[in-house]
Order: C-alpha cells, then sequence, then structure tokens
C-alpha cells in the first residue's frame, strides 16, 4: 500500500479486486439498483427542469416586455396628456386673470371722484353769502320784521 | 432514445457487478452505509460518463471509480478529525511513519451489522436481518409475514436509522 490516502496503483487494486472475489464477497443491499435509478430520475428530471427554467426567463422577459410595452406605451400617454392640460391652464391663468382682477374691480378716478364730491358738498350747503342773501330777500319780503330774536328781550325770559 | 440505452447499459453494469464494488467501498470504507452510498455514488459516476468506459474492462473501470472515491471519502473524514497533541507528537517523532490505508476483512464487518441488528427492539429486528443481512427486498420480507409492502418498506427505513445510529457508536468506541 502507498502512502497515505493515496490512490490505488493498478496492482493493488488487481490484488484487491481477487482478494475480494475469492474470499471477501458481500451482496449489496436488495434495494440498491431501485435506490439508483430512483437517483437517477430525480437528477435527469432536475436537469430537465433546470434547462426549462433557463429558457423560461427568457420566455417570461419577453411577455413581461410585450406586457411593459403596452403599459408604458399607455402611460406616456397619460403623461402627455397632464402636461398638456397642465400648459394649457396656465396660459389661460396668465391671459385671463388680468382680465378677471379687472372686472373685479371697478377703475376709479380720484382726481374726478374728489372734484365730484367736492360739488355735491358745495351743492348741498349753501355758502355764507347765500344765506345772507336770502336774509336780505326775507327781509324785503317780510318788511320790517326782527327775524331774528333780540337778545336783550330773551334775557328777560331767563 | 440515447438516455435509454444508457439505463440499459447501467442496469447491465449494476446486475453484473453491483456486489463487487459493494465489497471493495465496505473494505476500504468499513461502514455498511457509507459502503452503500459510496457504491450509488460510483455507479452514478458511471452513468454520466459512460462513454469513456472502454468495453474490455468495465470491472476495472468500475473499480477504479469506487477505490477512488473511497479514498476521496477518507481523506475527508480525516481531516473533519481534529489531531490530539498525542497524534502530533507521534507524527513528529515519526515524520516516516505514515499510516497505510486500512482494509477491514468484510467479513468482520457483517458480523458488527449483525450485532447491531440483534440489538434492534422488534419489528425493526426481524425486518433489519432479514433485509440487510439476508438480502431480502421489501416486497420478499411481506410475502413472507402478514404485513404490508409498504409498511415494512417503512421499517426498513426506520431499521436504517437506528442502525446508523448504533453502528456509527461502536465504530467510534473502536
Amino acid at each position: 500500500m502507498t502512502g497515505r490516502m493515496e490512490y490505488l496503483t493498478d496492482a493493488e487494486l488487481e490484488n484487491m479486486l481477487c482478494d475480494i472475489e475469492q474470499n471477501d464477497m458481500v451482496q449489496a443491499p436488495p434495494d440498491m439498483q431501485e435506490r439508483i435509478l430512483e437517483t437517477l430520475k430525480c437528477e435527469l428530471h432536475k436537469s430537465q427542469s433546470l434547462e426549462a427554467m433557463e429558457q423560461e426567463p427568457f420566455i417570461q422577459k419577453t411577455t413581461e416586455q410585450l406586457i411593459s410595452k403596452q403599459d408604458k406605451i399607455i402611460a406616456y400617454k397619460r403623461y402627455r396628456f397632464r402636461v398638456m392640460t397642465t400648459v394649457a391652464a396656465a396660459v389661460m391663468v396668465v391671459f385671463l386673470l388680468p382680465r378677471l382682477e379687472n372686472l373685479q374691480q371697478p377703475q376709479v378716478d380720484f382726481p374726478k371722484l374728489l372734484q365730484k364730491q367736492e360739488e355735491l358738498i358745495q351743492s348741498k350747503y349753501a355758502t355764507r353769502e347765500e344765506i345772507l342773501n336770502r336774509k336780505g330777500m326775507l327781509e324785503t319780503v317780510l318788511g320790517d320784521v326782527n327775524i331774528f330774536a333780540d337778545n336783550s328781550k330773551w334775557n328777560l325770559f331767563r | 432514445m440515447e438516455g435509454i440505452d444508457s439505463q440499459e447499459i447501467l442496469i447491465r453494469l449494476m446486475n453484473q457487478y453491483q456486489n463487487l464494488i459493494f465489497s471493495i467501498c465496505l473494505k476500504l470504507t468499513g461502514d455498511y452505509f457509507v459502503a452503500e452510498d459510496l457504491t450509488q455514488e460510483t455507479f452514478l459516476a458511471a452513468y454520466n460518463h459512460l462513454e469513456e468506459c472502454p468495453k474490455d474492462a468495465e470491472k476495472a473501470w468500475l473499480a477504479r471509480i469506487a477505490s477512488n472515491k473511497c479514498i476521496d471519502y477518507l481523506r475527508a473524514a480525516a481531516r473533519r478529525v481534529v489531531p490530539t497533541e498525542e497524534d502530533e507528537i507521534h507524527s513528529l517523532e515519526n515524520p516516516s511513519d505514515e499510516e497505510p490505508l486500512r482494509q477491514v476483512l468484510n467479513s468482520e464487518i457483517m458480523e458488527e451489522l449483525r450485532c447491531c441488528c440483534n440489538a434492534l427492539s422488534p419489528p425493526y429486528r426481524e425486518v433489519a436481518i432479514a433485509h440487510f443481512l439476508e438480502g431480502k427486498n421489501a416486497k420478499e420480507i411481506a410475502d413472507g409475514s402478514q404485513t404490508g409492502v409498504n409498511t415494512i418498506k417503512t421499517h426498513i427505513r426506520r431499521a436504517r436509522e437506528l442502525l446508523k445510529k448504533s453502528y456509527r457508536k461502536e465504530l467510534l468506541q473502536e
């Protein structure tokens, strides 16, 4: 026997075979064949399913690509619609907003307004000259009538 | 078609050489159940490399695969064992003293297996003796007893597990 745990040489192997065949042959377990064939079947099935799986991702990927492409087209169209509506709304806001503001608030001409107010005030309230003129007119109408109370006589009533 | 032909060749090889290959594995490893597994691996490797099989030297080719697999197993098993201080000292003192490959008599191994089978409790004992020592399959054992084939298969599986535990305990104790 050569060294430690080294593979047997051809001569050693032959000697061992002769020894076993002559003296030391043992019967293998009865279900050995059945188990080997079952293991083989499992391994073949695994390798076949692995091959199928290797192809499957391609098929899956192709299907996914098709599906996602359609989805992507639809998504793109939706996005485009949203962008366009947003732009249109922005344009509308830019142009219409000033007009809307004008409609809500009427234009006020302050100098004219002040002038009008003064005219109103002037027209509503008589001036001093007008009052005095009216008094003069009353005197001519009423004659020699003292329409104003005499203060000296008024003191009597106090 | 090729697959079927290969399977037929494999079945023929198994019918012809399974006892020989099992005996080689048993002799080199000294463990019944390890020999079982290595025999299985040998035939599966042979199936995967059938194109390399020389037509006039099938026996030697299979024997070579089996012996190499056994050596690989023993190397891996040796690596798993942590050497003690005594082993290291011994190897330092005697560097040229390499441990030779141990070959065990198959008859001794089968005798140890028989003791382990006898130590099992019924119904596993009878099933283990019939299957592992007498070489009967599940159908033959079921025909001899009043039990179904599936029950016998379950008993064989359970007996194998119990034997592995007790068999390996004894090997460790040695």
